[in-house]
Protein backbone atom coordinates (compact mmCIF):
# COMPACT_ATOMS: atom_id res chain seq x y z
CA UNK A 1 0.00 0.00 0.00
CA UNK A 2 2.54 1.99 1.25
CA UNK A 3 4.61 1.60 -2.31
CA UNK A 4 1.64 2.18 -4.29
CA UNK A 5 1.30 5.37 -2.84
CA UNK A 6 4.99 6.49 -3.11
CA UNK A 7 4.46 5.11 -7.03
CA UNK A 8 1.76 7.87 -7.49
CA UNK A 9 3.36 10.29 -5.75
CA UNK A 10 6.65 9.95 -7.87
CA UNK A 11 4.20 10.01 -11.29
CA UNK A 12 2.68 12.96 -9.96
CA UNK A 13 6.20 14.75 -9.88
CA UNK A 14 7.37 13.11 -12.86
CA UNK A 15 4.04 13.75 -14.78
CA UNK A 16 4.52 17.56 -15.77
CA UNK A 17 8.85 16.33 -16.85
CA UNK A 18 7.70 13.70 -18.92
CA UNK A 19 4.73 15.52 -20.92
CA UNK A 20 7.27 18.51 -21.79
CA UNK A 21 9.82 16.06 -22.58
CA UNK A 22 7.51 13.99 -25.01
CA UNK A 23 4.99 16.88 -25.76
CA UNK A 24 4.16 16.38 -29.74
CA UNK A 25 4.44 19.92 -30.19
CA UNK A 26 7.69 19.81 -28.59
CA UNK A 27 8.72 16.72 -30.67
CA UNK A 28 8.14 18.68 -33.71
CA UNK A 29 10.19 21.57 -33.02
CA UNK A 30 13.20 19.72 -31.91
CA UNK A 31 13.02 17.68 -35.10
CA UNK A 32 12.78 20.87 -37.15
CA UNK A 33 16.09 21.92 -35.50
CA UNK A 34 17.30 19.17 -36.28
CA UNK A 35 15.90 19.60 -39.62
CA UNK A 36 17.80 22.69 -39.85
CA UNK A 37 20.83 21.96 -37.94
CA UNK A 38 21.97 18.51 -39.12
CA UNK A 39 25.73 18.89 -38.42
CA UNK A 40 24.71 18.73 -34.49
CA UNK A 41 21.08 17.66 -34.81
CA UNK A 42 21.47 14.38 -32.23
CA UNK A 43 23.85 14.98 -30.35
CA UNK A 44 22.05 18.50 -29.41
CA UNK A 45 18.80 17.12 -29.37
CA UNK A 46 20.16 14.63 -26.48
CA UNK A 47 21.74 17.39 -25.01
CA UNK A 48 18.88 19.51 -24.48
CA UNK A 49 16.52 16.49 -23.02
CA UNK A 50 19.80 15.90 -21.01
CA UNK A 51 20.35 19.54 -19.83
CA UNK A 52 16.10 20.02 -19.26
CA UNK A 53 16.16 17.00 -17.15
CA UNK A 54 19.03 18.52 -15.24
CA UNK A 55 17.62 21.96 -15.28
CA UNK A 56 14.33 20.93 -13.67
CA UNK A 57 16.11 19.97 -10.77
CA UNK A 58 17.92 22.64 -10.18
CA UNK A 59 15.22 24.93 -10.92
CA UNK A 60 13.14 23.06 -8.49
CA UNK A 61 15.63 23.75 -5.70
CA UNK A 62 16.21 27.47 -6.45
CA UNK A 63 12.88 27.81 -6.70
CA UNK A 64 12.37 29.12 -10.18
CA UNK A 65 10.64 27.88 -13.19
CA UNK A 66 12.21 25.15 -15.06
CA UNK A 67 9.75 26.22 -18.29
CA UNK A 68 11.34 29.43 -18.69
CA UNK A 69 14.84 28.01 -17.55
CA UNK A 70 14.35 25.73 -20.66
CA UNK A 71 13.19 27.97 -23.09
CA UNK A 72 16.41 30.11 -22.19
CA UNK A 73 18.49 26.75 -23.15
CA UNK A 74 16.79 26.21 -26.17
CA UNK A 75 16.93 29.87 -27.13
CA UNK A 76 20.70 29.92 -26.44
CA UNK A 77 21.20 26.95 -27.97
CA UNK A 78 19.37 28.28 -30.83
CA UNK A 79 20.47 31.72 -31.13
CA UNK A 80 23.39 32.21 -29.03
CA UNK A 81 21.76 34.45 -26.94
CA UNK A 82 20.65 34.54 -23.28
CA UNK A 83 17.12 35.96 -22.58
CA UNK A 84 16.55 36.02 -18.83
CA UNK A 85 12.60 36.75 -19.36
CA UNK A 86 10.08 35.57 -20.99
CA UNK A 87 9.56 38.65 -22.64
CA UNK A 88 13.13 39.49 -23.79
CA UNK A 89 12.89 36.32 -25.63
CA UNK A 90 9.55 37.27 -27.33
CA UNK A 91 11.21 40.83 -28.05
CA UNK A 92 14.51 38.84 -29.46
CA UNK A 93 12.30 36.95 -31.56
CA UNK A 94 10.41 39.97 -33.12
CA UNK A 95 14.20 41.69 -33.61
CA UNK A 96 15.32 38.38 -35.70
CA UNK A 97 12.06 38.43 -37.34
CA UNK A 98 12.00 41.91 -38.60
CA UNK A 99 15.81 41.99 -39.25
CA UNK A 100 14.96 38.97 -41.54
CA UNK A 101 12.00 40.65 -43.16
CA UNK A 102 13.97 43.80 -43.69
CA UNK A 103 17.12 41.58 -45.39
CA UNK A 104 14.75 40.18 -47.36
CA UNK A 105 12.49 43.25 -49.16
CA UNK A 106 16.08 44.69 -49.71
CA UNK A 107 17.36 41.76 -51.30
CA UNK A 108 14.14 40.59 -52.50
CA UNK A 109 14.91 37.54 -51.21
CA UNK A 110 12.96 35.77 -48.14
CA UNK A 111 14.26 33.23 -46.65
CA UNK A 112 10.24 31.81 -45.85
CA UNK A 113 12.38 28.64 -44.18
CA UNK A 114 13.54 30.51 -41.07
CA UNK A 115 10.71 32.98 -40.87
CA UNK A 116 8.28 30.27 -40.30
CA UNK A 117 10.33 28.62 -37.77
CA UNK A 118 11.25 31.63 -35.86
CA UNK A 119 7.31 32.41 -36.03
CA UNK A 120 6.31 28.64 -34.77
CA UNK A 121 9.09 28.27 -31.69
CA UNK A 122 7.50 31.99 -31.09
CA UNK A 123 4.04 30.60 -31.22
CA UNK A 124 5.12 27.18 -29.15
CA UNK A 125 7.12 29.40 -26.39
CA UNK A 126 3.43 31.68 -26.19
CA UNK A 127 1.69 27.75 -26.12
CA UNK A 128 3.41 26.21 -23.80
CA UNK A 129 3.58 29.68 -21.55
CA UNK A 130 0.00 29.95 -21.75
CA UNK A 131 -0.99 25.95 -20.43
CA UNK A 132 1.44 26.61 -17.70
CA UNK A 133 -0.18 29.92 -16.31
CA UNK A 134 -4.02 28.49 -16.71
CA UNK A 135 -2.55 25.02 -14.52
CA UNK A 136 -1.67 28.04 -11.85
CA UNK A 137 -4.73 30.12 -12.21
CA UNK A 138 -7.14 29.68 -9.49
CA UNK A 139 -5.42 27.13 -7.71
CA UNK A 140 -3.06 30.11 -5.59
CA UNK A 141 0.02 28.01 -7.03
CA UNK A 142 2.81 28.76 -8.84
CA UNK A 143 2.32 28.57 -12.58
CA UNK A 144 5.46 26.14 -12.67
CA UNK A 145 5.85 22.70 -14.07
CA UNK A 146 4.94 21.25 -11.12
CA UNK A 147 1.44 22.22 -11.95
CA UNK A 148 1.62 21.68 -15.43
CA UNK A 149 -0.49 19.00 -16.22
CA UNK A 150 -1.95 19.10 -19.17
CA UNK A 151 -4.18 16.11 -21.10
CA UNK A 152 -3.73 14.53 -24.10
CA UNK A 153 -1.22 11.67 -25.41
CA UNK A 154 2.34 11.34 -24.81
CA UNK A 155 4.71 8.85 -25.40
CA UNK A 156 7.86 7.92 -23.56
CA UNK A 157 11.23 8.63 -25.15
CA UNK A 158 13.89 6.58 -23.91
CA UNK A 159 15.31 8.55 -20.91
CA UNK A 160 16.05 8.96 -17.27
CA UNK A 161 15.54 11.59 -14.89
CA UNK A 162 19.23 12.27 -13.05
CA UNK A 163 20.79 10.26 -10.04
CA UNK A 164 17.57 11.19 -7.82
CA UNK A 165 15.67 8.39 -8.75
CA UNK A 166 17.20 6.56 -6.55
CA UNK A 167 18.96 4.00 -9.09
CA UNK A 168 22.05 5.72 -10.22
CA UNK A 169 21.45 4.44 -13.61
CA UNK A 170 22.58 8.06 -14.85
CA UNK A 171 26.41 6.33 -14.62
CA UNK A 172 25.53 3.36 -15.94
CA UNK A 173 24.37 4.45 -19.43
CA UNK A 174 26.62 7.54 -19.74
CA UNK A 175 29.28 6.26 -22.32
CA UNK A 176 32.17 6.52 -20.06
CA UNK A 177 36.12 7.29 -21.68
CA UNK A 178 38.10 4.63 -20.35
CA UNK A 179 41.34 5.99 -18.27
CA UNK A 180 43.97 3.01 -20.33
CA UNK A 181 42.43 4.81 -24.02
CA UNK A 182 43.32 8.31 -22.44
CA UNK A 183 46.32 7.96 -20.16
CA UNK A 184 48.75 8.33 -23.34
CA UNK A 185 46.88 11.83 -24.36
CA UNK A 186 47.76 14.33 -21.76
CA UNK A 187 51.25 14.06 -20.59
CA UNK A 188 51.66 14.74 -16.78
CA UNK A 189 53.57 17.34 -15.82
CA UNK A 190 57.26 15.33 -15.04
CA UNK A 191 60.48 16.71 -13.48
CA UNK A 192 63.54 14.37 -14.70
CA UNK A 193 65.88 14.10 -12.42
CA UNK B 1 65.31 7.57 -20.19
CA UNK B 2 66.60 4.87 -18.23
CA UNK B 3 65.34 1.03 -18.24
CA UNK B 4 62.80 1.35 -15.51
CA UNK B 5 62.04 -2.35 -15.38
CA UNK B 6 62.88 -2.22 -11.91
CA UNK B 7 62.40 0.83 -11.05
CA UNK B 8 59.73 1.40 -7.94
CA UNK B 9 56.78 4.04 -8.05
CA UNK B 10 56.87 5.89 -4.24
CA UNK B 11 53.94 8.35 -3.32
CA UNK B 12 54.76 11.31 -1.38
CA UNK B 13 52.89 13.80 0.17
CA UNK B 14 54.18 16.61 1.94
CA UNK B 15 51.18 17.96 4.49
CA UNK B 16 50.75 20.26 6.70
CA UNK B 17 50.59 18.00 9.89
CA UNK B 18 52.31 14.70 8.24
CA UNK B 19 54.64 13.71 5.78
CA UNK B 20 53.03 10.56 3.96
CA UNK B 21 55.38 8.45 1.44
CA UNK B 22 54.02 5.14 0.08
CA UNK B 23 55.73 1.92 -1.72
CA UNK B 24 53.78 -1.31 -3.12
CA UNK B 25 51.70 -2.29 0.16
CA UNK B 26 53.64 -0.07 2.44
CA UNK B 27 52.95 3.73 3.35
CA UNK B 28 54.97 6.05 6.02
CA UNK B 29 53.84 8.61 7.80
CA UNK B 30 55.63 10.80 10.12
CA UNK B 31 54.70 14.48 11.19
CA UNK B 32 56.00 17.13 9.22
CA UNK B 33 58.46 18.81 11.03
CA UNK B 34 62.08 18.51 11.61
CA UNK B 35 64.24 19.94 14.62
CA UNK B 36 68.04 20.64 16.39
CA UNK B 37 69.65 17.62 17.03
CA UNK B 38 71.36 17.42 20.29
CA UNK B 39 75.11 17.38 20.71
CA UNK B 40 76.60 14.52 20.80
CA UNK B 41 77.08 14.23 24.46
CA UNK B 42 73.73 14.91 25.22
CA UNK B 43 72.29 12.47 23.07
CA UNK B 44 74.63 9.40 24.44
CA UNK B 45 72.75 10.69 27.57
CA UNK B 46 69.48 10.81 26.74
CA UNK B 47 69.80 7.20 25.20
CA UNK B 48 71.34 6.88 28.94
CA UNK B 49 67.94 8.02 30.75
CA UNK B 50 65.89 6.94 27.72
CA UNK B 51 62.98 4.44 29.12
CA UNK B 52 61.11 4.15 25.85
CA UNK B 53 60.87 0.56 24.77
CA UNK B 54 60.10 1.90 21.47
CA UNK B 55 63.19 1.91 19.29
CA UNK B 56 62.21 2.09 15.93
CA UNK B 57 64.03 4.17 13.40
CA UNK B 58 60.93 6.36 12.36
CA UNK B 59 60.44 7.15 16.10
CA UNK B 60 63.82 7.65 16.56
CA UNK B 61 64.96 9.40 13.44
CA UNK B 62 67.80 11.84 12.20
CA UNK B 63 69.23 12.67 9.12
CA UNK B 64 72.65 14.02 8.06
CA UNK B 65 72.28 17.34 6.60
CA UNK B 66 75.05 17.79 3.99
CA UNK B 67 74.56 21.66 3.77
CA UNK B 68 74.86 22.42 7.55
CA UNK B 69 77.26 19.80 8.58
CA UNK B 70 75.14 17.87 11.62
CA UNK B 71 72.42 15.82 11.66
CA UNK B 72 68.42 16.92 11.88
CA UNK B 73 65.85 15.41 13.44
CA UNK B 74 62.79 14.50 11.92
CA UNK B 75 59.49 13.58 12.90
CA UNK B 76 58.77 12.28 16.52
CA UNK B 77 62.45 12.54 16.77
CA UNK B 78 62.29 16.85 17.49
CA UNK B 79 60.30 16.18 20.57
CA UNK B 80 64.29 16.61 21.64
CA UNK B 81 65.07 19.47 19.94
CA UNK B 82 65.02 22.77 21.16
CA UNK B 83 64.38 24.61 18.07
CA UNK B 84 61.88 22.74 15.52
CA UNK B 85 60.38 23.87 11.90
CA UNK B 86 57.12 22.63 10.47
CA UNK B 87 58.52 22.73 7.06
CA UNK B 88 54.88 23.50 5.17
CA UNK B 89 52.19 25.97 5.82
CA UNK B 90 48.79 25.95 4.82
CA UNK B 91 49.89 22.64 2.77
CA UNK B 92 52.89 24.96 0.96
CA UNK B 93 56.27 24.16 1.43
CA UNK B 94 58.12 26.93 3.52
CA UNK B 95 61.64 25.72 4.29
CA UNK B 96 63.53 23.16 1.16
CA UNK B 97 66.28 22.21 3.25
CA UNK B 98 63.96 20.93 5.38
CA UNK B 99 61.64 19.56 2.97
CA UNK B 100 64.16 17.85 1.14
CA UNK B 101 65.73 16.31 4.58
CA UNK B 102 61.95 15.32 5.12
CA UNK B 103 61.45 13.78 1.61
CA UNK B 104 65.42 11.58 2.46
CA UNK B 105 63.16 10.72 5.80
CA UNK B 106 60.78 8.94 4.14
CA UNK B 107 62.22 7.52 1.09
CA UNK B 108 65.30 5.80 3.71
CA UNK B 109 62.18 4.31 5.65
CA UNK B 110 60.52 3.12 2.82
CA UNK B 111 63.80 1.56 1.80
CA UNK B 112 64.44 -0.04 5.16
CA UNK B 113 61.00 -1.54 5.35
CA UNK B 114 61.02 -2.74 1.72
CA UNK B 115 64.69 -4.12 2.69
CA UNK B 116 63.10 -6.09 5.48
CA UNK B 117 60.55 -7.61 3.08
CA UNK B 118 63.34 -8.53 0.68
CA UNK B 119 61.73 -5.99 -1.85
CA UNK B 120 64.67 -3.42 -2.23
CA UNK B 121 64.13 -0.08 -3.69
CA UNK B 122 67.17 0.89 -6.00
CA UNK B 123 65.80 2.94 -8.52
CA UNK B 124 62.62 5.10 -8.01
CA UNK B 125 60.01 7.40 -9.47
CA UNK B 126 57.93 9.52 -7.70
CA UNK B 127 54.40 10.63 -7.52
CA UNK B 128 54.56 13.99 -5.76
CA UNK B 129 51.55 15.79 -4.67
CA UNK B 130 51.51 19.62 -5.08
CA UNK B 131 49.17 21.70 -3.53
CA UNK B 132 47.09 23.87 -5.41
CA UNK B 133 48.44 27.36 -4.48
CA UNK B 134 51.52 26.34 -5.00
CA UNK B 135 51.45 26.38 -8.53
CA UNK B 136 54.01 24.48 -11.05
CA UNK B 137 56.82 26.85 -10.96
CA UNK B 138 57.73 26.60 -6.78
CA UNK B 139 58.01 22.85 -7.05
CA UNK B 140 59.48 23.42 -9.62
CA UNK B 141 62.17 25.18 -7.86
CA UNK B 142 62.46 22.37 -5.35
CA UNK B 143 63.15 19.73 -7.61
CA UNK B 144 65.77 21.72 -9.24
CA UNK B 145 67.06 22.62 -5.30
CA UNK B 146 66.94 18.36 -4.95
CA UNK B 147 68.76 17.48 -8.16
CA UNK B 148 71.46 19.99 -6.97
CA UNK B 149 72.13 17.32 -4.47
CA UNK B 150 72.18 14.44 -6.44
CA UNK B 151 75.37 12.52 -6.99
CA UNK B 152 75.71 11.59 -10.96
CA UNK B 153 77.03 8.67 -12.08
CA UNK B 154 77.53 6.93 -15.48
CA UNK B 155 74.91 9.44 -16.71
CA UNK B 156 72.50 8.32 -14.04
CA UNK B 157 71.34 10.71 -10.48
CA UNK B 158 71.53 8.76 -7.37
CA UNK B 159 70.37 10.17 -4.01
CA UNK B 160 72.71 9.24 -0.76
CA UNK B 161 70.75 9.55 2.82
CA UNK B 162 72.77 8.96 5.78
CA UNK B 163 70.21 8.32 8.23
CA UNK B 164 70.86 7.76 12.35
CA UNK B 165 68.47 5.27 15.04
CA UNK B 166 69.38 7.86 18.01
CA UNK B 167 67.70 5.68 20.40
CA UNK B 168 70.03 2.80 19.14
CA UNK B 169 72.85 5.10 17.79
CA UNK B 170 73.01 3.37 14.97
CA UNK B 171 73.80 4.91 11.27
CA UNK B 172 73.00 3.79 7.90
CA UNK B 173 73.72 5.06 4.65
CA UNK B 174 71.51 3.96 1.26
CA UNK B 175 71.65 5.29 -2.18
CA UNK B 176 68.65 5.58 -4.37
CA UNK B 177 68.26 6.65 -8.38
CA UNK B 178 66.38 9.06 -8.97
CA UNK B 179 64.36 8.69 -12.44
CA UNK B 180 61.71 11.06 -12.78
CA UNK B 181 58.85 12.81 -10.90
CA UNK B 182 55.43 13.18 -11.77
CA UNK B 183 53.70 16.16 -10.36
CA UNK B 184 50.02 16.41 -9.70
CA UNK B 185 47.36 17.98 -7.11
CA UNK B 186 47.58 16.01 -3.59
CA UNK B 187 43.69 15.55 -3.70
CA UNK B 188 44.04 14.00 -7.68
CA UNK B 189 45.89 10.91 -6.04
CA UNK B 190 42.81 9.93 -4.09
CA UNK B 191 40.72 10.18 -7.41
CA UNK B 192 43.47 8.04 -9.01
CA UNK B 193 42.40 5.53 -5.92
CA UNK B 194 39.16 5.90 -6.94
CA UNK B 195 40.09 5.45 -10.65
CA UNK B 196 42.39 2.29 -10.04
CA UNK B 197 39.75 0.95 -8.19
CA UNK B 198 35.89 1.60 -7.97
CA UNK B 199 35.91 3.49 -11.23
CA UNK B 200 37.69 0.24 -13.18
CA UNK B 201 39.16 2.37 -14.78
CA UNK B 202 36.34 4.23 -16.25
CA UNK B 203 36.13 7.86 -15.95
CA UNK B 204 33.97 9.56 -13.47
CA UNK B 205 33.49 13.14 -12.42
CA UNK B 206 34.52 13.28 -8.83
CA UNK B 207 34.32 16.19 -6.63
CA UNK B 208 36.78 15.64 -4.07
CA UNK B 209 37.42 17.44 -0.17
CA UNK B 210 40.21 16.90 1.83
CA UNK B 211 40.08 17.85 5.40
CA UNK B 212 43.53 18.13 6.82
CA UNK B 213 44.96 19.43 10.25
CA UNK B 214 45.48 22.92 9.23
CA UNK B 215 43.54 23.43 5.47
CA UNK B 216 40.88 22.06 3.60
CA UNK B 217 40.89 21.64 -0.03
CA UNK B 218 38.49 21.21 -2.81
CA UNK B 219 39.10 19.32 -6.21
CA UNK B 220 36.95 18.85 -8.60
CA UNK B 221 37.95 16.33 -11.55
CA UNK B 222 35.69 16.98 -14.97
CA UNK B 223 36.63 14.25 -17.50
CA UNK B 224 39.50 13.13 -15.77
CA UNK B 225 41.14 16.72 -14.93
CA UNK B 226 41.38 18.89 -11.98
CA UNK B 227 39.14 21.69 -12.92
CA UNK B 228 41.93 24.06 -11.99
CA UNK B 229 39.67 27.36 -11.61
CA UNK B 230 37.05 26.18 -9.03
CA UNK B 231 40.16 23.91 -7.08
CA UNK B 232 41.09 25.72 -3.89
CA UNK B 233 42.62 25.24 -0.04
CA UNK B 234 41.16 26.98 2.58
CA UNK B 235 42.89 27.76 6.23
CA UNK B 236 40.82 25.66 7.79
CA UNK B 237 40.56 22.20 9.39
CA UNK B 238 40.33 20.35 12.54
CA UNK B 239 43.42 22.39 14.32
CA UNK B 240 40.49 25.28 13.74
CA UNK B 241 37.71 23.20 15.64
CA UNK B 242 40.14 22.11 18.66
CA UNK B 243 41.71 25.54 18.51
CA UNK B 244 37.66 26.74 19.08
CA UNK B 245 36.87 24.39 21.72
CA UNK B 246 40.28 25.32 23.81
CA UNK B 247 39.12 28.76 23.91
CA UNK B 248 35.38 27.90 24.84
CA UNK B 249 37.18 26.09 27.78
CA UNK B 250 39.23 28.92 28.61
CA UNK B 251 36.62 31.62 28.76
CA UNK B 252 34.10 29.23 30.36
CA UNK B 253 36.79 28.42 33.20
CA UNK B 254 36.72 32.42 33.84
CA UNK B 255 40.35 32.16 31.70
CA UNK B 256 42.01 30.07 34.57
CA UNK B 257 42.18 26.72 32.39
CA UNK B 258 43.84 26.68 28.89
CA UNK B 259 43.71 23.18 27.83
CA UNK B 260 46.36 22.51 25.04
CA UNK B 261 44.55 21.75 21.60
CA UNK B 262 46.79 18.87 21.27
CA UNK B 263 44.95 17.28 24.31
CA UNK B 264 41.72 18.66 22.46
CA UNK B 265 42.44 16.95 19.09
CA UNK B 266 44.16 13.34 21.02
CA UNK B 267 40.10 12.76 22.12
CA UNK B 268 38.55 12.94 18.71
CA UNK B 269 39.89 9.67 16.97
CA UNK B 270 39.16 7.68 19.67
CA UNK B 271 35.53 9.75 20.46
CA UNK B 272 36.14 10.57 24.18
CA UNK B 273 34.67 14.25 24.36
CA UNK B 274 35.71 14.58 28.00
CA UNK B 275 38.33 16.28 29.80
CA UNK B 276 39.58 16.60 33.57
CA UNK B 277 39.99 20.54 34.23
CA UNK B 278 41.75 21.33 37.08
CA UNK B 279 39.75 22.34 39.97
CA UNK B 280 36.76 22.23 37.83
CA UNK B 281 36.36 18.53 37.01
CA UNK B 282 35.25 16.84 34.09
CA UNK B 283 34.29 18.74 30.97
CA UNK B 284 32.48 17.04 27.86
CA UNK B 285 33.19 19.14 25.39
CA UNK B 286 30.78 17.26 22.91
CA UNK B 287 28.10 20.22 22.42
CA UNK B 288 31.03 22.30 21.53
CA UNK B 289 32.26 19.86 19.08
CA UNK B 290 28.91 19.16 17.46
CA UNK B 291 28.53 22.81 16.81
CA UNK B 292 32.06 23.50 15.59
CA UNK B 293 31.46 20.46 12.72
CA UNK B 294 28.20 21.89 12.25
CA UNK B 295 29.82 25.24 11.25
CA UNK B 296 32.95 24.42 9.00
CA UNK B 297 30.62 21.57 7.90
CA UNK B 298 27.72 24.57 6.57
CA UNK B 299 31.16 26.80 5.41
CA UNK B 300 32.40 23.68 3.32
CA UNK B 301 29.13 23.25 1.90
CA UNK B 302 28.55 26.40 0.91
CA UNK B 303 31.88 26.49 -1.21
CA UNK B 304 30.53 22.83 -2.94
CA UNK B 305 27.13 24.25 -3.86
CA UNK B 306 29.02 27.53 -5.48
CA UNK B 307 31.09 25.23 -7.40
CA UNK B 308 27.79 22.37 -8.45
CA UNK B 309 26.31 25.64 -10.11
CA UNK B 310 28.93 27.18 -12.00
CA UNK B 311 30.08 23.36 -13.01
CA UNK B 312 26.26 23.05 -14.53
CA UNK B 313 26.49 26.15 -16.16
CA UNK B 314 29.03 24.57 -17.93
CA UNK B 315 27.13 21.76 -18.76
CA UNK B 316 29.00 19.54 -16.45
CA UNK B 317 27.96 17.24 -13.49
CA UNK B 318 29.58 15.55 -10.65
CA UNK B 319 29.37 12.00 -10.38
CA UNK B 320 30.34 11.37 -7.41
CA UNK B 321 31.52 12.73 -3.89
CA UNK B 322 34.79 11.75 -1.75
CA UNK B 323 35.53 13.23 1.37
CA UNK B 324 39.30 12.55 2.66
CA UNK B 325 41.65 14.08 4.92
CA UNK B 326 42.43 13.45 8.41
CA UNK B 327 39.34 15.78 9.43
CA UNK B 328 37.04 13.08 7.93
CA UNK B 329 36.48 10.88 10.17
CA UNK B 330 35.08 14.34 12.16
CA UNK B 331 33.15 16.31 9.55
CA UNK B 332 32.25 13.38 6.16
CA UNK B 333 28.81 12.22 8.30
CA UNK B 334 27.79 16.23 8.63
CA UNK B 335 28.90 17.30 4.89
CA UNK B 336 27.53 13.74 4.09
CA UNK B 337 24.09 14.77 5.35
CA UNK B 338 24.32 18.43 3.90
CA UNK B 339 25.27 17.14 0.68
CA UNK B 340 21.85 15.21 0.82
CA UNK B 341 19.67 17.77 1.90
CA UNK B 342 21.03 20.24 -0.71
CA UNK B 343 20.24 17.98 -3.63
CA UNK B 344 17.16 16.04 -2.06
CA UNK B 345 19.09 12.89 -2.29
CA UNK B 346 17.30 9.68 -0.30
CA UNK B 347 19.92 7.54 1.86
CA UNK B 348 20.00 5.43 -1.30
CA UNK B 349 21.16 7.78 -3.38
CA UNK B 350 23.69 9.57 -0.63
CA UNK B 351 25.07 6.57 -0.28
CA UNK B 352 26.00 5.68 -4.06
CA UNK B 353 27.17 9.77 -4.37
CA UNK B 354 29.12 10.17 -1.49
CA UNK B 355 31.99 7.49 -1.36
CA UNK B 356 32.46 6.17 1.93
CA UNK B 357 36.81 5.92 1.97
CA UNK B 358 36.23 3.21 3.89
CA UNK B 359 34.90 0.65 0.85
CA UNK B 360 38.09 1.09 -0.51
CA UNK B 361 40.01 -0.21 2.56
CA UNK B 362 42.30 2.80 2.76
CA UNK B 363 42.59 4.86 5.41
CA UNK B 364 41.55 8.75 4.29
CA UNK B 365 44.20 10.08 6.07
CA UNK B 366 46.63 8.44 3.51
CA UNK B 367 44.81 7.55 0.35
CA UNK B 368 46.03 11.23 -1.83
CA UNK B 369 49.55 9.06 -1.06
CA UNK B 370 48.41 5.87 -2.30
CA UNK B 371 46.92 7.62 -5.42
CA UNK B 372 50.21 9.30 -5.82
CA UNK B 373 52.26 6.32 -5.98
CA UNK B 374 49.59 4.81 -8.96
CA UNK B 375 50.46 7.75 -10.83
CA UNK B 376 53.98 7.42 -10.45
CA UNK B 377 53.18 3.56 -11.04
CA UNK B 378 50.76 4.66 -14.45
CA UNK B 379 53.94 6.67 -15.78
CA UNK B 380 56.32 3.80 -15.70
CA UNK B 381 54.03 1.68 -17.36
CA UNK B 382 53.44 4.47 -19.85
CA UNK B 383 57.42 4.55 -20.23
CA UNK B 384 57.48 1.04 -20.42
CA UNK B 385 54.57 1.16 -23.33
CA UNK B 386 52.67 -1.24 -21.03
CA UNK B 387 48.86 -1.75 -19.18
CA UNK B 388 49.16 -0.84 -15.82
CA UNK B 389 48.57 -2.62 -12.85
CA UNK B 390 45.41 -1.17 -11.12
CA UNK B 391 45.71 -3.53 -7.91
CA UNK B 392 46.74 -2.33 -4.57
CA UNK B 393 46.41 -3.21 -1.24
CA UNK B 394 48.14 -1.56 2.31
CA UNK B 395 49.55 -3.70 4.59
CA UNK B 396 51.89 -2.15 6.54
CA UNK B 397 51.20 1.39 8.50
CA UNK B 398 54.59 2.75 9.80
CA UNK B 399 54.51 5.85 11.86
CA UNK B 400 56.19 7.97 14.24
CA UNK B 401 53.54 7.76 16.69
CA UNK B 402 52.08 4.68 18.52
CA UNK B 403 48.44 5.41 18.80
CA UNK B 404 47.94 7.67 15.90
Amino acid sequence: MQQSVQQSEDLKNLNGLYYLVVDQELKVLLEKFAKHHPESSKGVLKLIIKMYLKLVDKSKRKGRDPLVTFENLVETLMTGKLCETTRDKIEYLDSILEEKNAIGAASNYVNSSVTDDIKEIKSLIKEIKNSALVAGIGTGLRPTMDNFCPKGPSELIELQPTGTDGNNNNNEQKKRKNFKDIRKDKANKIVKF
Amino acid sequence: MNDLTNASPIGCELGTSSSKFCCEDTLVIFSSVVGDSLTEKMEESWRLMNRSKDSRWVRNLAIFDDSRNSWRYVGAMTRNSDRVNWFTDQGLIRDYDDAFLSTKAGIFLLALEMEKRERPIKQICIGFGITVRHGENVIENFFSFMKDKLIVRDGKKFLTIKAKNVALNEIKEIEVELVFSVMQYQAYGAYMALLFSKYNMNVYNTYIIDIGHGTWIKLPIIENEAEINLSDSFTAGVHTITKNISRVIFESSAQKFKIPEQRIMERLPSKDYKLEVPGIGVYDFTKYLQHESQMMAKSIIQQISNDISLLSQKGHTIDYYFIIGGGSHLLSDTIRTEIGKYFGWSEDVLSQKVIDPQTLGVDPRYINCVGLMLLARDQIAIELNKEVDAGFAIKNVIQDVMNA
